[in-house]
C-alpha cells in the first residue's frame, strides 16, 4: 500500500507545486475585490466581524434540517416603480404572449419566481445551491422564502422541504433559469435520488424575453441593469456575484464571513426584482403602444406579437416604429419583417412598395427581392418584372448563397415562362 | 551461404521499376538486410454459433456472409455471457470488434433499458468505430431501435441530450469521460443506472502516464457506478503486450480472464531487419537510416505499391515526407503528377480536418504513400497498404509489430522492413533479429498510485459526489490527500462526508495524457496570424524555442518569439536548409533511497531539466553549421530512479586521464539508458539519464542515474533495479561487439577510449 502522506511530504519540497496550490486557494478574495466594489460595502456594515445570520428559523423534517427566513410584503409594497400586488388575471394573459412554450399561464398563486445562489457557476455536481429564494403570490401579500444550508450536510433536508414547497406551483419563472438554475436543481434533486417538483411544472425564462423585448441583443441584460432602467429601483450596496461562492465558503470554515448577510439581500432583490419585471413585460404587452414612446420598444414588442402570430397586430407596431425613426440596421429590419406581415395579411401591394424600398436601401436585402419578386410572379403574373427583379438581386448579393437562392428561383420561373409562352 | 551482394539502391532497377517480386529478391541478398523473416498464411479456426446467441444477431451475422465464428470471438461471447471481465488479444484485423458487440448487442437485445459505454483513445478510432456499430443497430433494431452515439467535444450541444437518453452504446474517450461525463453523472443516471458494459479497446495504448491516469479515471467510474446501484463487466482488447491481463487489473482494479489464442487467418508476410551499411569504419558512421528508409520507400512508390512510413518524431516525419517528394520528382512518370497528394505526412500536431481528409484519402487510395508518426500505429481504418517501411525502431516491440501490421490487414502478402538507425538499441534489435522475434512485447506499466495523479483525481471525485471520510480511493487510505485538500481550501468536510468548495471545474485542470496539461499553440504570422498547431508543455522548450525551425506539412517556420506565459509560440515561413535540434541538461539529486546494495540503488530523486542550446543540421548531410545558447527555465519534477554508485576509489583508479574516465563515463550511461528500454520494455522517452561526476566534491561517488520521465514516477526505475544484471550484461556485449574501433552512436557514443573505459567501468561494478 502506499504511503499518500509520506509522498506528500516530499513532493512539497520541490517547492513549487504547493506554491502554486496556496496561490489559487488564498489568492482569490483579494485579486477579484477591487477597492471600489469593497468600500461601499464595508462602510454600509463597519462592525460586522461574527457572521449573523438574518433572522429564521431552524426547519426540521425526515431528512434532518436547514435554515429558513420568511418574509411578506403587503398588497401596497412598491418595488422601484412598481407595485408587486397589481398582478392581474389581464397580465397573465400577456405572459402566455410572452412565453415561448405555449403552456396555459396557471393563476396567479399558481406562480412561484426562482433564484438560486451557488457555490460556483461553471457547472457539474460539484455545485450545490446553499441559498434558494422563491417568491410567490398569496391572497394579497407577496411572499418571499429563503432556504439556507449551514453547511453541505444540511442540503437534503433543504431540497425536501423545497420540493414539498413547489408541489404546489404550475409555473416556475426565473432569470437564465433554463441555462443554470433549473438544470442545477434538477442535478441536485438527482443526487438526493429525489423526484424533481419542476419536471412537471411550465417554465418562463425572463431572460430570453428581456432580450427580445428591451435589448434587441444589445445593451446589458443584467438583472441589475434592468432593475435600474425599468424599475427605477436601486439595491444600494450590493455583493457581486464573483464573490458569492468565497463567502459561503468563508462562513463554512467559521472565517468572518461579513458578506453573507449581503448574500441574502442580493438574493431577496432577486427574486423580487424578477416578480417586478415580470409584471413590467406584461405591461408592455397589454398597455397600449401609445403609451411606448421609444421606436426602439415598438419594434421589440411588434417581434413578440409576430412571434405569437399575431399578424395584425405586429403590422401597426412596425408602421409605428418606423414612423418614429429606427437607426440602421434594425430599420432594415423592420422594412423586411414589415413586407412578409403585409403580404402574410393579403396587403400585396403594400408589401411590394415596401419591398421596392428594400431594393433601394444601400445594404443589400434578400427578404427586398425575393419579395418583389414573388409579387411579381404570382400577383401581378408579370414575370417580365420578377425575372428583372431577380437578376438585379443576384449583381448584388454579397454571398454565394443568397446568389444561389435568387438564381433557383430565376431558373425556375424561366422554365415556367417559357413553358407558358409555349403554352 | 548464398552470396550476398550490396543492396544498390540508385541502380537502374529503380529508375526503370523492375516487378515488385525482383526488388524483393534483390533485398533479400542485399549484404545490409540482417534478417529476414518469413511468416506463413495461417489458416483460419472456425465455430458454430453459441447455442445461446439471439436469432436476430445469428440473422444479422449471416446477412453479413459470416456463418461461423473465429474461435477467440465465441470464447470471448461465452466469458462475457458469464458475467466475467475479459481481455482479449489477438493480432491486427482479426475481428475483435465483434468480441465485444456480439455480447453487448445481445444484451440490449435481450433488455432494452441495458447500457454500454466504449472507450477509444482517440476521437479518429471512435468514428471509425462508429458507423460499422450503427449499421449493426439498424440491422438489429427493427422493433425497437438500438441508439449508437459518439460523444466527445464535437457533438452538437443539441443533439447531447439525445445521446444521453437515447444512447444504448456511447462510443467515447477516456479524456471525454473525465471531462463531460463524468462530473455531469446526474445527467446521465439512465446509463449509469444501467450500465452493463464497459469496453476498452486498444488497451495497450493505457501505459505511463496515461494509463496510470486511466486507472484513477476507473475508480472515479466505479464510485459513480455504485452510485446509482450498478457494476459493470469490463472487455478489453489490446495489441499484443506481455501483460495484457495484469494492465487490465491494475487499470480496473477487478478481476480478468485472458483470451489470447486467435483464430483468424493470416496473411503472408515477410519482414526485413535492414541495417544501413557503414561507411566509416573508425567512427563506426553507417549511412543515415533516414535516406535509406526513404529509397526503399521510394522504390515501393515508384512501382505503385502502396506505402506507408513510419518515422518515430515529427522532425523526422517532416523530413522524409521532403526527401520522399524530392526523390520522386526526379521520376515523376513512374507516379503520375499529383506529387503533393500523393506523398503526406501524417501527425499528431495536425489540425482534425486535414489528418480526416488524409484518412479518407488512403481508404480511397488517392494517396498512395503516407510518412506518419506513431499517430497511425492504432487501429484506424485507412484500408490495406502492401509495405511498411519503419525508420528507426519505434522503441517498442509492441509498436513494431503494430505498425508492421499496418501492411496487409486483410489477405495477401506484405512486406514490412525495419530499418535501424545507429542508436544502440536499434543497432542491438537489428543485430539480433532473433532477440526481437523471440521476445515477448513489452509490459503495459503504470503506476495508479503516482501521487500527483491521485491528488488530480480525488479532487475531481469529491467534486462528482462528496467523498465519505471512511471511504477508500483505489483500495487506498487517503485521508491524509484529504486533510492536503482541506489546508488548502479545496474541500470541507461536513459531518462524514468532504465537499468540493473551491469554484473551479477541477477536471479541466487535469490532462490524461501527461502530468501537467500545458500545451503551446503556434502562431504562424507571415502574413494574417493563423494556428497551425499545438505541442505540449514538455516538447516545447525543444522544439519550440527562440530561433528553432519548425516543421509543419513539410513546411519550414523560423520561430522567432516563445511567449511562455501565454503558452504561444510565434513562427514565420521560412526557406532554410538546415534545421535545429535542442541539447537538454538534466541534473539529478538524491532525495532519498529506498533500497541498496551500494553500488545498486533505488530511490527518490529530484531532476532539474533545461534546454540550454541547439544546433543547426543541415539538410541530406546532417552537417552541423551552427549552434545558439538558450536561456530556457528549468523544468523540475520530483520522481523515482534507479542509480548506479561507483566507488570513488574504484574509479580513481581506473589507468585512465580524468577526461579519459568521464567520457567512459558518459559512454556507460548513454548505453545503459538505451539498453534499459529493451528490457524494460517501454519508450525511450520515458527513461531519463544523467550522470554526476561528482567531481567537485571529493567524498562524492560518480554516480549514473536512470529514472523515470516523469514527475512522481510511473514505476520503471523499481523493475529496473531488479534486473541490473541483465541490463548490464547486455550493455558489456553491446559494447564488445560493436564494431567500431574507439566508440560509436551505436555504443557508447563518439568519443575517443570511451568504448574501453566504459567496459572497464562496467567490470569493476562486477566484483563486489
Amino acid at each position: 500500500m502506499p504511503d499518500f502522506g509520506k509522498a506528500l511530504r516530499k513532493m512539497e519540497r520541490p517547492r513549487k507545486s504547493a506554491a502554486a496550490y496556496q496561490h489559487v486557494a488564498t489568492g482569490f478574495g483579494r485579486r477579484l475585490f477591487s477597492l471600489a466594489e469593497q468600500l461601499p460595502f464595508l462602510k454600509s456594515r463597519p462592525e460586522a466581524v461574527r457572521t449573523v445570520l438574518p433572522p429564521g428559523e431552524v426547519c426540521s423534517n425526515a431528512f434532518g434540517s436547514h435554515y429558513r427566513i420568511h418574509a411578506v410584503y403587503p398588497d401596497d409594497y412598491f418595488h422601484g416603480k412598481i407595485r408587486l400586488g397589481r398582478f392581474s388575471s389581464s397580465d397573465l394573459e400577456a405572459l402566455t404572449k410572452l412565453m415561448r412554450e405555449k403552456a396555459a399561464v396557471p393563476h396567479r398563486d399558481g406562480i412561484v419566481f426562482i433564484d438560486t445562489e451557488t457555490t460556483g457557476i461553471q457547472g457539474g455536481t460539484g455545485i450545490c445551491p446553499f441559498l434558494i429564494g422563491i417568491g410567490y403570490f398569496a391572497g394579497d401579500e407577496f411572499h418571499m422564502v429563503q432556504y439556507f444550508i449551514r453547511d453541505f450536510d444540511e442540503e437534503p433536508s433543504m431540497l425536501l422541504a423545497l420540493a414539498e414547497q413547489l408541489r404546489r406551483f404550475e409555473l416556475a419563472v426565473t432569470y437564465n433559469g433554463l441555462a443554470f438554475d433549473i438544470p442545477l436543481m434538477e442535478t441536485r434533486f438527482t443526487l438526493m435520488r429525489l423526484q424533481n417538483p419542476l419536471q412537471s411544472m411550465s417554465h418562463f425564462d425572463l431572460l430570453f424575453t428581456a432580450r427580445k423585448l428591451w435589448r434587441n441583443g444589445h445593451g446589458s441584460c443584467r438583472l441589475v441593469a434592468l432593475e435600474h432602467e425599468m424599475l427605477s429601483f436601486w439595491r444600494g450596496p450590493d455583493i457581486p456575484g464573483a464573490l458569492i461562492p468565497r463567502a459561503y465558503f468563508n462562513y463554512l470554515e467559521r472565517r468572518p464571513a461579513p458578506a453573507l448577510e449581503s448574500v441574502f439581500t442580493h438574493n431577496v432583490y432577486d427574486v423580487i426584482s424578477l416578480a417586478a419585471l415580470t409584471i413590467h413585460a406584461c405591461d408592455r404587452v397589454t398597455l397600449e403602444p401609445a403609451a411606448l414612446d421609444d421606436a426602439l420598444d415598438l419594434y421589440s414588442l411588434a417581434r413578440v406579437f409576430e412571434n405569437s402570430y399575431e399578424w395584425r397586430h405586429s403590422r401597426r407596431l412596425y408602421e409605428m416604429a418606423l414612423a418614429g425613426g429606427l437607426p440602421e440596421p434594425i430599420r432594415r429590419k423592420a422594412l423586411e419583417n414589415l413586407s412578409v406581415a403585409y403580404r402574410r395579411a393579403g396587403e400585396h401591394e403594400r408589401s411590394r412598395d415596401v419591398c421596392v424600398e428594400l431594393m433601394h436601401h444601400p445594404e443589400f436585402s434578400m427578404v427586398g427581392y425575393e419579395g418583389a419578386a414573388i409579387y411579381y410572379e404570382r400577383v401581378a403574373h408579370d414575370f417580365e418584372s420578377a425575372l428583372r427583379v431577380l437578376q438585379e438581386g443576384m449583381a448584388r448579393a454579397e454571398t454565394e448563397r443568397w446568389k444561389m437562392l435568387l438564381q433557383s428561383r430565376w431558373d425556375r420561373l424561366q422554365q415556367k415562362a417559357l413553358a407558358m409562352d409555349f403554352g | 551461404m548464398r552470396p550476398k551482394t550490396q543492396l544498390i539502391l540508385k541502380d537502374s532497377a529503380l529508375t526503370k521499376p523492375s516487378p515488385v517480386a525482383e526488388f524483393l529478391r534483390e533485398l533479400e541478398n542485399s549484404e545490409s538486410v540482417s534478417g529476414h523473416h518469413h511468416i506463413r498464411a495461417r489458416e483460419p479456426r472456425f465455430v458454430d454459433f453459441p447455442p445461446d446467441l439471439a436469432p436476430q444477431l445469428t440473422h444479422a451475422l449471416k446477412r453479413r456472409g459470416i456463418e461461423k465464428l473465429y474461435s477467440h470471438q465465441a470464447a470471448a461471447f461465452d466469458l462475457a455471457r458469464s458475467g466475467r471481465n475479459a481481455v482479449i488479444v489477438t493480432p491486427t484485423a482479426s475481428g475483435k470488434t465483434l468480441c465485444y458487440n456480439l455480447p453487448v448487442l445481445q444484451t440490449i437485445v435481450e433488455n432494452a433499458d441495458a447500457r454500454a459505454l466504449y472507450l477509444y483513445p482517440t476521437k479518429a478510432l471512435t468514428y471509425d468505430q462508429l458507423d460499422d456499430l450503427m449499421q449493426w443497430a439498424n440491422q438489429l433494431s427493427e422493433d425497437n431501435p438500438i441508439g449508437v452515439y459518439s460523444y466527445d467535444g464535437d457533438t452538437p450541444q443539441d443533439a447531447r441530450s439525445a445521446v444521453r437518453s437515447r444512447g444504448h452504446v456511447v462510443l467515447s474517450n477516456p479524456d471525454m469521460l473525465h471531462k463531460g461525463i463524468l462530473p455531469h453523472h446526474t445527467k446521465w443516471a439512465r446509463l449509469f443506472e444501467n450500465l452493463r458494459f464497459v469496453v476498452v479497446d486498444e488497451l495497450h495504448t493505457y501505459r505511463g502516464v496515461f494509463g496510470s491516469h486511466l486507472a484513477n479515471l476507473f475508480r472515479r467510474l466505479a464510485r459513480i457506478c455504485r452510485f446509482y446501484g450498478s457494476a459493470p463487466q469490463f472487455i478489453c482488447t489490446s495489441a499484443t503486450i506481455a501483460n495484457p491481463r495484469e494492465l487490465a487489473e491494475k487499470l480496473t482494479d477487478l478481476p480478468f480472464e485472458f483470451i489470447g489464442d486467435s483464430g483468424a487467418g493470416e496473411g503472408e508476410k515477410h519482414v526485413f531487419f535492414y541495417n544501413p551499411p557503414v561507411v566509416n569504419q573508425q567512427l563506426g558512421i553507417r549511412r543515415s537510416y533516414v535516406k535509406e528508409a526513404q529509397h526503399i520507400a521510394a522504390a515501393f512508390l515508384k512501382r505503385n505499391v502502396a506505402t506507408i512510413v513510419f518515422a518515430n518524431s515529427r522532425l523526422i516525419t517532416e523530413i522524409l515526407v521532403n526527401y520522399l517528394k524530392a526523390s520522386l520528382q526526379q521520376d515523376s512518370a513512374a507516379v503520375g503528377p499529383a506529387l503533393n497528394e500523393i506523398i503526406v505526412g501524417y501527425r499528431g500536431g495536425y489540425l482534425p480536418n486535414e489528418r480526416r481528409q488524409i484518412e479518407r484519402g488512403l481508404r480511397d487510395g488517392s494517396i498512395r504513400g503516407v510518412v506518419s508518426t506513431n499517430a497511425l500505429e492504432l487501429g484506424i481504418d485507412i484500408g490495406s497498404l502492401d509495405v511498411s517501411v519503419l525508420a528507426g525502431y519505434p522503441g517498442t516491440i509492441a509498436s513494431t509489430w503494430q505498425r508492421m501490421g499496418r501492411a496487409g490487414r486483410r489477405s495477401g502478402m506484405s512486406v514490412s522492413i525495419l530499418v535501424a538507425s545507429s542508436t544502440p538499441l536499434d543497432q542491438f534489435i537489428v543485430n539480433h533479429p532473433e532477440y526481437f522475434l523471440s521476445q515477448p512485447p513489452e509490459m503495459g506499466l503504470i503506476n495508479p498510485d503516482n501521487i500527483h495523479i491521485v491528488i488530480s483525481h480525488l479532487q475531481c471525485a469529491t467534486f462528482e459526489l462528496p467523498f465519505g471520510v471512511n471511504e477508500r480511493f483505489g483500495g487506498h487510505d487517503v485521508s491524509e490527500i484529504l486533510e492536503y485538500l482541506r489546508d488548502r481550501s479545496f474541500i470541507h468536510r461536513a459531518a462524514d462526508k468532504w465537499h468540493w468548495t473551491n469554484d473551479s471545474y477541477p477536471a479541466d485542470s487535469v490532462s490524461l495524457r501527461s502530468i501537467s496539461s500545458d500545451n503551446f499553440v503556434v502562431v504562424e504570422t507571415t502574413h494574417e496570424p493563423r494556428i497551425i498547431g499545438e505541442v505540449d508543455y514538455t516538447s516545447a522548450f525543444s522544439t519550440l524555442h527562440e530561433k528553432a525551425i519548425y516543421l509543419h506539412q513539410g513546411q519550414q517556420y523560423f520561430v522567432h518569439q516563445l511567449d511562455i506565459p501565454q503558452r504561444r509560440a510565434y513562427v514565420k515561413r521560412v526557406d532554410s536548409d538546415y534545421f535545429t535540434d535542442a541539447i537538454t541538461y538534466a541534473k539529478v539529486k538524491i532525495l532519498e533511497t529506498m533500497e541498496t546494495t551500494k553500488k545498486h540503488n533505488h530511490g527518490e530523486v529530484h531532476v532539474a531539466h533545461q534546454v540550454v542550446g541547439f544546433k543547426k543540421l543541415k539538410f541530406f548531410t546532417m552537417e552541423n553549421v551552427g549552434s545558439g545558447d538558450l536561456n530556457l527555465p528549468v523544468q523540475e519534477m520530483h520522481t523515482t530512479s534507479y542509480w548506479i554508485t561507483i566507488p570513488r576509489t574504484a574509479f580513481e583508479a581506473l589507468p585512465y586521464s580524468t577526461t579519459e574516465r568521464l567520457n567512459g563515463l558518459y559512454g556507460l550511461a548513454y548505453a545503459l539508458a538505451h539498453l534499459s528500454c529493451v528490457f524494460l520494455m517501454c519508450d525511450r522517452r520515458d527513461v531519463g539519464s544523467a550522470v554526476d561526476a561528482g567531481v567537485d566534491s571529493p567524498t562524492f561517488h560518480p554516480t549514473i542515474f536512470l529514472y523515470d520521465n516523469f514527475p512522481g514516477g510511473i514505476g520503471l526505475s523499481r523493475p529496473l533495479y531488479e534486473i541490473r544484471d541483465q541490463v548490464l550484461n547486455a550493455t558489456r556485449q553491446l559494447i564488445q561487439s560493436c564494431a567500431c574501433d574507439d566508440g560509436c552512436p551505436s555504443c557508447v557514443g563518439p568519443t575517443a577510449l570511451a568504448k574501453e573505459v566504459a567496459l572497464k567501468i562496467s567490470e569493476s561494478l562486477e566484483h563486489a
